[in-house]
């Protein structure tokens, strides 16, 4: 389990790194591709929802220092997707890069809407087209970053072994 | 897991509140800004190529023009010096003394916030250069100071965050106010300033150049901030002027900046 936290460790520090450095020119609706919900998918989906509660609170740490936004939303966004998405691992069908993509998206926009309660934004428009963005570009970085990621944690003892 | 999220929210609260940073954070500053550092590298690299081979005619073109513009400015710069040096001769025989110009530190822009309000970029200084907080940060016009800094890597607080201020001065006419970022509904960011607090009909009109004024005690004199873009009146006294600006610095292609130190 060690190794599986510490990769878990690593890889969020990386993604969201990455994240942050995305290029302007890349970036749709002024948002990069969210990144660490990506990690979030991939972990939840492929190790359950103890690894993506822990995934979960990682990303939340890295986006709000990297980001210097309030951790308390963060935690419950991330920390709560993380451990709906390892639920939901074994309800659906978690090794088809399709179904990463299209849930990626789907977290994207529903971690922005509990985000709402906690950091409004000052424009309802601007955040609905970089909410689409963000959720299309994240669902798109989704299939070849969970391809790689699932074949990491291949390599790793599975949760309960 | 929760136990451990409800403490580093609560430690990151004090910390903030003493206007510091929490160890946890602290830590993961230190592990995430050489990610994001390569990755800026990296991007670089790739964008130049991309432009390279998608450009090549176009570039070989530019950078013709470019080397008669340097000739051009080399030139200038020779005769600039040669007026440096009268004028410097001149003010030696009346006993003036010399504004000698500041040295700035170039950095790049390593990571910038992507949440809600684009109001801090975090830039890395190059080796052997030391900066500190509250020094200013300068591209074609103001952008920001500096107001946290680990290492070689250092958060910058941009003039269009919602909270920020600052003591500015109509060049021409030399009206003082206080600039402040004001949101666009198209893009929904502060990608505009406003000056307010003109004296009862001021002298403002488009194309002003606005500057520091150097009265907030933040910023020094005369850098330059903006252009007045539009003059309105303001909708709680109607004859008080309202100028909106537009800055000189483009925030959306930041790429590099200068650090100036605070004397």
């Amino acid at each position: 389990m060690f190794w599986a936290y510490l990769t878990e460790f690593v890889l969020a520090v990386v993604l969201v790194g990455w994240q942050y450095a995305w290029p302007t020119w890349l970036r749709w609706g002024e948002q990069p591709p969210d990144l660490a919900v990506v990690l979030l998918v991939t972990v939840g989906l492929t190790r359950g929802p103890l690894d993506g509660c822990w995934s979960g609170l990682l990303t939340g740490l890295m986006v709000s220092t990297l980001g210097r936004i309030p951790l308390g939303g963060l935690f419950v966004s991330h920390m709560g997707a993380g451990t709906a998405l390892g639920l939901l691992g074994r309800r659906i069908f978690p090794n088809r890069v399709l179904v990463a993509m299209a849930v990626t998206a789907t977290a994207v926009v529903a971690m922005n809407v509990l985000e709402l309660a906690f950091l409004p934004p000052p424009h309802l428009g601007p955040w609905v087209t970089g909410t689409v963005g963000q959720a299309i570009l994240s669902g798109l970085m989704a299939a070849p970053l969970f391809a790689v990621l699932r074949a990491l944690f291949n390599y790793l003892p599975h949760p309960g072994e | 897991m929760v136990i451990v999220a409800v403490t580093l929210t609560i430690w990151q609260r004090m910390a903030w509140h003493h206007n510091r940073i929490s160890l946890p954070e602290y830590i993961c500053q230190r592990l995430g800004y050489p990610v994001s550092s390569a990755v800026t590298s990296a991007n670089q690299i790739l964008h130049d190529t991309g432009l390279s081979v998608f450009r090549a005619r176009s570039l070989a073109a530019e950078n013709r023009r470019l080397r008669q513009e340097l000739d051009k400015l080399r030139n200038d710069n020779l005769r600039l010096a040669e007026y440096f040096r009268e004028n410097k001769a001149f003010r030696d025989k009346l006993g003036f003394e010399l504004d000698m110009p500041v040295e700035g530190i170039p950095t790049w822009i390593i990571a910038r916030t992507s949440d809600r309000q684009r109001c801090r970029v975090t830039i890395q200084v190059p080796e052997n250069r030391e900066i500190s907080e509250g020094d200013i940060v300068r591209e074609a016009g103001l952008v920001g100071r500096v107001v946290d800094v680990q290492g070689r890597v250092a958060q910058v607080l941009l003039i269009v965050d919602a909270q920020h201020g600052l003591g500015a001065r109509n060049q021409r006419s030399g009206d003082v106010g206080i600039v402040k970022p004001v949101a666009q509904w198209a893009t929904g960011w502060p990608d505009r300033l406003r000056m307010e607090k003109l004296r009862r009909h001021a002298d403002v009109r488009i194309g002003d150049v606005i500057t520091t004024s150097g009265e907030d005690g933040i910023y020094p004199a005369a850098i330059p901030v903006g252009v007045v873009e539009g003059v309105s009146t303001s909708p709680i006294h109607a004859q008080t002027v309202v100028a909106t600006i537009r800055p000189f610095v483009d925030f959306d292609g930041l790429e590099y900046v200068w650090v100036v130190p605070l004397l």
